[in-house]
């Protein structure tokens, strides 16, 4: 469960960045501030690129 | 069709609740991450808590060979919660009456996995979100689109795919008026 301080600093980040959308997903520290955990998504990214999905047999 | 919200007004909706991903966006996920990675960071950066239900699994991982089974479920286990919190007769039943209503609104495409998805969407109180494809089956009949995110792929022989993921709500005043007239 997230602290009450914990929404209103993401709230702010936000406000602070007009709510935009294309911003905040293409900036790396806004994202790190925002809690998102890049180096996972990274981590799945490189994982998707090593196995990309085989042509089903069925 | 109510109109689609403002950025600040999607932030409102979204923040720390929870959404459920439809199974065709987990393998178009896997198929182009990259186009995709932005709605997964957004809805991690607005505190949005990823859910999937063994129904969803089974949808993507049904048809897979074991190799690309293990894959995505790797995947799906890495970003989302498994939602276990429902109790399966109701689920069951409003499956039914969404199935039902759909009959009735001539919508006979919806299978019993979607109508059954629509029912546990339904008995999440806060946060009846879904992030699908899907939009035959999703409809404006009992949901509101609050945000669709284009994505232009170019296809390994050079066209152009557009793919339209929305953000949907599921409105239960809808539901109630469709249910109502059920029993007329």
């Amino acid at each position: 469960m997230k602290s009450k301080l914990e929404r209103k600093s993401v709230r702010k980040i936000f406000a602070d960045n007009n709510y935009d959308f294309n911003r905040i997903v293409n900036d790396d520290n806004l994202l790190k501030n925002l809690g998102v955990d890049l180096n996972k998504i990274k981590k799945v990214r490189d994982f998707i690129k090593e196995h990309p999905l085989s042509v089903s047999k069925d | 069709m109510k109109s689609l919200l403002t950025q600040e007004e999607l932030f409102n909706k979204l923040n720390f609740t929870h959404i459920l991903i439809d199974s065709c966006i987990w393998l178009e996920y896997y198929e182009y991450t990259e186009a995709f990675e932005p709605l997964i960071k957004y809805l991690q950066a607005v505190h949005c808590d990823i859910l999937t239900l063994p129904i969803i699994k089974f949808e993507v991982l049904r048809s897979q060979n074991l190799e690309n089974y293990q894959r995505l479920n790797t995947i799906i286990d890495d970003y989302a919660l498994n939602f276990t919190g429902y109790k399966d007769k109701t689920i069951t039943e409003e499956a039914l009456n969404i199935a039902r209503i759909y009959k009735k609104n001539s919508n006979t495409s919806a299978s019993f996995i979607d109508c059954y998805m629509i029912s546990i969407i339904l008995s999440l109180q806060k946060s009846p979100f879904i992030l699908t494809e899907n939009h035959k089956d999703f409809t404006s009949l009992l949901f509101d689109p609050i945000y669709i995110h284009p994505i232009p792929i170019q296809t390994k022989n050079g066209t152009l795919k557009i793919y339209t993921p929305c953000i949907y709500e599921f409105n239960k005043t809808k539901y109630a008026k469709e249910l109502a007239k059920l029993s007329r």
